[in-house]
């Protein structure tokens, strides 16, 4: 890292040399450039430098490439719809067995996509018991999850929970009085919900829809788990067999060229999202009366029936696969008692090998966690709570890798690693974890830290602490909360990750994910499934523990 | 050749060194080996994850001063990353164990190789030996035709068989760009005048499904998704002793096989590990345990595994090894063509 | 103690807006200066100048004999040794009540057995003895004030500084909490400046009262020069709700431009041409009268008669009822008793007019 303090600083205001947010906002500058401009600039000089335009026609990159949009776009369609009226029907109506579905429907957000996918094999693979019972009845299978069509369903399952957060939460802050007064001025229930309240929710269908488009555009376990069988290839499979197996010259140009485009195609989409929804974004007022609830009537049973028996299917039945995958004894036999053993899950549990990548992901886990939550304070602090020059910038950049699907920040970080001497080093995998996610606490920090009176820091200032000591002790530990929530977010993403840590890989630095990957890809089907039921498992039982109120909206503790 | 020996492990064990010191308030204990002589080598393989495993500790409990770390992937994913790795720093591994010998013979005209003959060298079968001292075969690995008990009743008995429109989307076969033993077949099945371009067509024709390695091929082949599958034959010895409904066919054009050599990076800066390794590999005891893990043995006086045929009761495609190599590279770029677009 | 010297302070904010125009003002050692003024007006503003969060653009501000801002100098707020008060109480929710109350002995440096005593001193001074343990989030809202009065008060600060101190605040605990702070700082001999929108407030509170507008001093005296001589219209409609009537000043006395109210002539009437009349509340007689000329449009209840709108000659007047409280919709007559005539144009003293309406 290297900056120029003598031209970033208004040298020696004053003759008293320069103040400590000055510093601050230096420092801060340059980690964002080394952790996200050089990267992100690296792969942009690499492929404008290659001039390997011609990859980008050739029919594997077009094929892949319309495979990509495809399946992300029509996925994050499907997660809006599904996950907007999942929002509308918990938060909104009467539908029986509101608080337990909800957190049955956010299950898949708790579980790796990857080991979804796995999950999903068990439920709609070709010789699942469902196909084969088909099989046997009408001579082919019903519906297989391999190919295109799955990777669809899949992204959606793991997407719509997001959208079911986001729009849920938009939801609770129209006030419950705007609704009202149509309702007052005439209109009845479901017509004042389209007039008012859907029109007020536009923004976050558009952010939410945006935001899971760039994810799944980068997913990379679900399209090699369930696309490669049936050759439906993306980007990110694609670019990952280019850089494992050499099958194109000069591999990291081509990748990065490709790299270049997705960037371009996921800024085009932000700033898309940006003019969308500018002026939509109007200010509420909150309000304290509770949303009318739409009594569903007659429809109540069946409606509810549906969509509990939807929400199980997707999120229950992958479970109960992985289980029944885990405990059978040798693929291709009946799920009878005699064929179930628990030695898959023994042996998954014990290999050195587990314990190698689980070590791995927890410490580059841990790591990231701590690297974020120090820079995402840092920056959420000095772009809320002073006027430094260059703060709206600053905030773009370290949000800018939100918008970057993770494939592009791993090549981005195979294109530098040489050059800092981190090439198969797994703080290559550490550097490509903190690009991706100190946006996570920035995000997180940034309402509290906005929600700190100015009279908090001014009563500081004027018993006597200076402009640094003021935010650290006012601000910066205010937030600490909203730190700590965002840090064990970016932890327990870090854990299971696996696009970045499988294109990032290197001798001594497989990641749980990477080893469930590999366990699939070598065949160990059982294993694979042992492990990734334990993950899942995991996953809801800490973030269910970790947050049980995280979807309600929290006083703020300055007005409570 | 530089090395940053697994950092994390570094990290993890100061982290728990600091912990247990925290708790106890007093320092930590040395570690158990003392701490000297202690060298650590890096194993590039193709092996299973869980045969490495094993391999390793068993290795490690004949040869405590030596620690070995794996990396495990396909035969091309470790050519490509041993290829980038050259341009950029130095090869990471110390041994390389995969796939086929066309491979080592191409490391070795690049000098890339340590010339090492194994201790135990005159046990071995002569023909996994290369002449030159470069590689040395550890396992016997033949290509052959797997079928599912309970949807095949009348398995194919030759690779010409296979072509027949009753086996369209009901076959499944690794990728050459991954499997370093498909690779091989693939410039074998070319070079065999009976098969050639022309069986690769109809072959295609029938549209098998190319899983990455064998593993997925033996998988599929147990469930049934495809039940006819072209795969080494150990991973379905070990699928049908674990109950699967899966059985073997040799064809009889005969099989070709490939012999998983392993050799030692010229490079490395552990030879005397990476020799004793390599030793290990081809020892009694090695190979001992190769056989249980379902392997062919390349020495006579280890055994056999279960449920394998003698390897002299089954007809070897074995053409000439510099021909083959020669065409690797184009086989494997006509099967791209062929079955992957 | 010190006294506050503020000579010819502007302040521009960025976008162009005048915050403060050439503003100077003394404020004596001891004395407590209630700031006040509609929203916008500055006063805010000019708090923040002393305070040493604002940097004026020109000008100069002296604290206790001391010249922190202007001239080249800029002592930053934590060099100033003031206390100040927030609005919403600024009572840090992360440290308990000893903890807040004790920030700023922490940043003076003052050893921990001093701190102990002064922190405890503090908080008995505000009532809150013993209350150094608690949790803030514990707190009443009035509670809480106390324990930002007690920050605001342990370092023994040069000059109190109050930004809407009671504004957040329920009646009648505001009007507890201001007695309390008034008997207070006058104990002390505290020096004070206090913002506030509520006038009534800033009257009741203060030695001297100044009214800002536009960025500007428009007044500044005592409460009672404040109510009884306001030197413009616009301090004679802000303090005390009077009603302004465009008009021409001639030889006969003043005339309301197309509206029947005339005033006759009396000592010291400006010069003649365009003025302007501030009729008070209390300058008015209004009486019922069922062919009266005015309307009555509101009425609200005062404890001693009605606080009402008239409709005169579609002219809205704000009046006082003694003794009665008239209906919406009842005609009355009205009698301008007093009104203060002001030329228009700025910078003209103010004169006394008496007429009857007509």
């Amino acid at each position: 890292m290297t900056a120029s303090p003598a031209t970033a600083v208004p040298a020696a205001r004053r003759g008293r040399g320069p103040n400590g947010v000055d510093l601050l906002a230096v420092a801060l500058w340059a980690a964002c450039a080394a952790l996200v401009l050089v990267p992100l600039g690296a792969i942009i000089v690499l492929a404008a430098g290659g001039s390997r335009l011609d990859v980008l026609l050739g029919d594997d990159v077009v094929e892949a490439g319309v495979n990509s949009l495809v399946s992300a776009g029509t996925s994050a369609v499907l997660a809006v719809v599904a996950g907007t009226a999942l929002a509308v029907l918990l938060d909104r109506t009467d539908l029986p067995g509101r608080r337990a579905l909800r957190l049955l429907a956010l299950t898949p957000l708790l579980v790796p996509p990857f080991v979804g996918a796995i999950a999903w094999l068990g439920i709609a693979g070709p010789t699942s018991p469902l196909n084969l019972w088909w099989r046997d009845r009408f001579g082919a299978p019903l519906w297989s999850v391999y190919g295109g069509d799955g990777v669809v369903l899949l992204l959606t399952v793991h997407s719509y929970p997001l959208v079911m957060l986001i729009v849920g939460a938009a939801l609770r802050r129209v006030p419950a009085d705007l609704e009202h007064a149509a309702r007052i001025a005439g209109a009845g229930p479901v017509r004042s919900t389209l007039a008012v309240t859907v029109p007020l929710l536009r923004p976050a269908l558009l952010s939410s829809f945006v935001l899971v488009g760039v994810g799944n555009l980068a997913d990379f376990g679900i399209p090699s788990i369930v696309g490669l069988p049936e050759r439906y290839v993306t980007l990110s499979t694609l670019v990952y067999r280019y850089l494992q197996s050499g099958t194109v010259d000069d591999p990291l140009t081509v990748v990065a060229t490709i790299g270049t485009v997705l960037l371009a195609l996921a800024l085009a989409a932000v700033l898309l999202d940006a003019v969308l929804g500018r002026g939509a974004d109007r200010e509420l007022d909150t309000s304290a009366s509770p949303p009318q609830v739409l009594a569903l009537g007659r429809s109540r049973a069946p409606v509810g029936l549906l969509v509990w028996a939807a929400v199980t299917a997707v999120t229950v039945l992958p479970l109960l696969a992985l289980a029944s995958q885990t405990l059978l004894r040798a693929p291709g036999l009946p799920l009878v008692p005699e064929n179930l053993t628990t030695d898959n899950l023994v042996r998954a549990l014990t290999s050195a090998n587990t314990i190698t990548g689980a070590t791995n992901s927890v410490v580059l886990a841990g790591l990231a966690a701590l690297v974020c939550a120090v820079l995402g304070l840092g920056i959420g602090v000095l772009v809320t709570r002073t006027r430094t020059p260059g703060n709206r910038a600053l905030r773009a950049v370290a949000l800018l890798p939100q918008a970057v699907p993770g494939l592009v920040i791993a090549v981005a970080w195979l294109v530098v690693a040489p050059f800092v001497g981190l090439f198969n080093t797994p703080w290559l995998i550490l550097c490509a974890y903190v690009t991706s996610f100190v946006a996570l606490v920035v995000q997180a920090v940034t309402a509290p830290l906005a929600g700190i009176p100015a009279g908090a820091e001014e009563a500081a200032r004027i018993s006597g602490a200076g402009r640094l000591r003021t935010l650290v002790d006012v601000s910066c530990r205010a937030a600490l909360p909203a730190t700590l929530a965002g840090a064990v977010i970016v932890a327990v993403t870090a854990v299971r990750e696996l696009t970045l840590s499988v294109l990032l890989l290197s001798p001594g630095s497989q990641t749980l994910g990477v080893v469930i990957f590999n366990l699939q890809q070598a065949g160990a089907f059982n294993t694979a499934s042992a492990l990734s039921l334990v993950v899942a498992l995991l996953g809801i039982a800490v973030i269910g523990l970790a947050t049980p109120r995280a979807d309600r909206p929290k006083g703020s503790p300055w007005h409570p | 050749m530089h090395r940053l020996r697994s950092p994390i492990a570094l990290v993890a064990t100061g982290l728990a060194a600091a912990l247990l010191a925290g708790c106890s308030g007093a320092p930590a204990d040395p570690p158990a080996d003392g701490g000297t002589g202690q060298a650590t080598i890096t194993l590039y393989t193709s092996e299973p994850q869980e045969k490495a495993d094993e391999l390793v500790a068993a290795f490690t409990e004949s040869n405590p001063g030596i620690a070995v770390e794996v990396f495990r992937a396909g035969t091309g994913d470790l050519t490509a990353r041993i290829e980038s790795e050259r341009a950029s720093g130095g090869i990471q591994a110390d041994v390389l164990l995969a796939a086929d010998a066309g491979t080592f013979e191409d490391y070795a005209a690049e000098d890339l190789l340590l010339q090492y003959t194994p201790a135990d060298v005159d046990a071995l079968s002569p023909e996994v030996v290369d002449p030159e001292g470069y590689y040395t075969g550890t396992r016997i690995i033949p290509t052959v035709i797997a079928y599912n008990t309970g949807v095949v009743t009348d398995p194919p008995t030759s690779w010409a068989a296979l072509t027949d429109p009753v086996y369209a989307d009901r076959l499944v076969m690794p990728n050459p760009d991954v499997s370093g033993a498909a690779a091989y077949n693939a410039a074998v099945w070319l070079g065999e005048p009976e098969l050639g371009e022309r069986w690769m067509q109809d072959l295609a024709a029938n549209r098998p499904v190319v899983a990455d390695s064998n593993g997925p091929v033996a998988q599929a082949v147990a469930t049934g998704a495809q039940p006819v599958g072209i795969v080494v034959d150990y991973l379905v010895r070990e699928l049908a002793e674990q109950g699967s409904p899966i059985a073997v066919a040799y064809p009889e054009e005969g099989v070709p096989f490939v012999s998983q050599p392993a050799g030692i990076f010229a490079g490395t800066e552990q030879p005397e590990a990476a020799q004793a390794f390599v030793d290990f590999l081809v020892s009694l005891e090695g190979q001992r345990l190769a056989v249980e893990q379902s392997y062919l043995p390349v020495r006579s006086d280890a055994g056999s595994p279960e449920g394998a045929p003698a390897l002299d009761d089954i007809a070897i495609l074995s053409p000439d090894l510099e021909t083959v190599r020669a065409n690797q590279d184009a086989a494997v770029q006509t099967f791209r063509e062929l079955f992957t677009r | 103690m010190a006294s506050v010297t503020l000579d010819a302070v502007s302040v521009r904010y960025p976008g162009g807006a005048l915050g403060l125009d050439d503003v100077s003002l003394d404020v004596g050692d001891g004395e407590f200066l209630a700031l006040v003024g509609p929203s916008g007006s500055g006063k805010t503003t000019l708090l923040r100048v002393i305070a040493g969060f604002l940097t004026p653009d020109a000008g100069r501000v002296v604290i206790g004999g001391t010249t922190v801002a202007g001239a080249g100098a800029v002592v930053p707020p934590e060099r100033r040794a003031l206390g100040m008060v927030f609005q919403q109480h600024a009572v840090w929710p992360h440290r308990d009540v000893g903890r807040n109350v004790d920030y700023p002995l922490r940043r003076a440096r003052v050893p921990r057995a001093d701190r102990v005593r002064r922190v405890d001193e503090a908080l008995t001074m505000v009532g809150l003895a013993g209350f150094a343990r608690r949790d803030p989030s514990t707190l009443s809202g009035g509670q809480r004030q106390r324990v930002a009065l007690a920050r605001a008060l342990v370092s023994r600060p040069r000059v109190l500084l109050l930004d809407e101190a009671l504004s957040a605040l329920d009646e009648p605990l505001r009007d507890r909490l201001r007695l309390e702070l008034h008997t207070l700082t006058r104990e002390l001999g505290l020096t004070v400046v206090h913002v506030t929108h509520d006038r009534s407030e800033a009257l009741a509170l203060a030695d001297r009262v100044a009214v800002l507008d536009g960025g500007r001093i428009a007044q500044i005296g005592t409460p009672d020069e404040i109510v009884t001589h306001p030197r413009s219209p616009f301090v004679a409609r802000f303090v005390s709700d009077a009603t302004l009537v465009e008009g021409v000043v001639d030889a006969t006395g003043f005339s309301a431009d197309g509206h029947p109210l005339r005033l006759h002539r009396s000592e010291g009437l400006p010069p003649a041409g365009p003025a302007c009349a501030a009729v008070l509340p209390s300058g008015l007689d209004v009486r019922p009268a069922p062919d009266g000329a005015a309307v009555v449009r509101s009425s609200l209840f005062t404890p001693t008669g009605g606080d009402v709108v008239l409709d005169w000659a579609g002219l809205s007047v704000r009046a006082r009822t003694a003794g009665y409280r008239p209906a919406v919709g009842d005609r009355v007559d009205v009698t301008v008793c007093e009104a203060r005539i002001y030329p228009s144009g700025d910078g003209v003293v103010p004169t006394e007019a008496v007429g009857v309406g007509g």
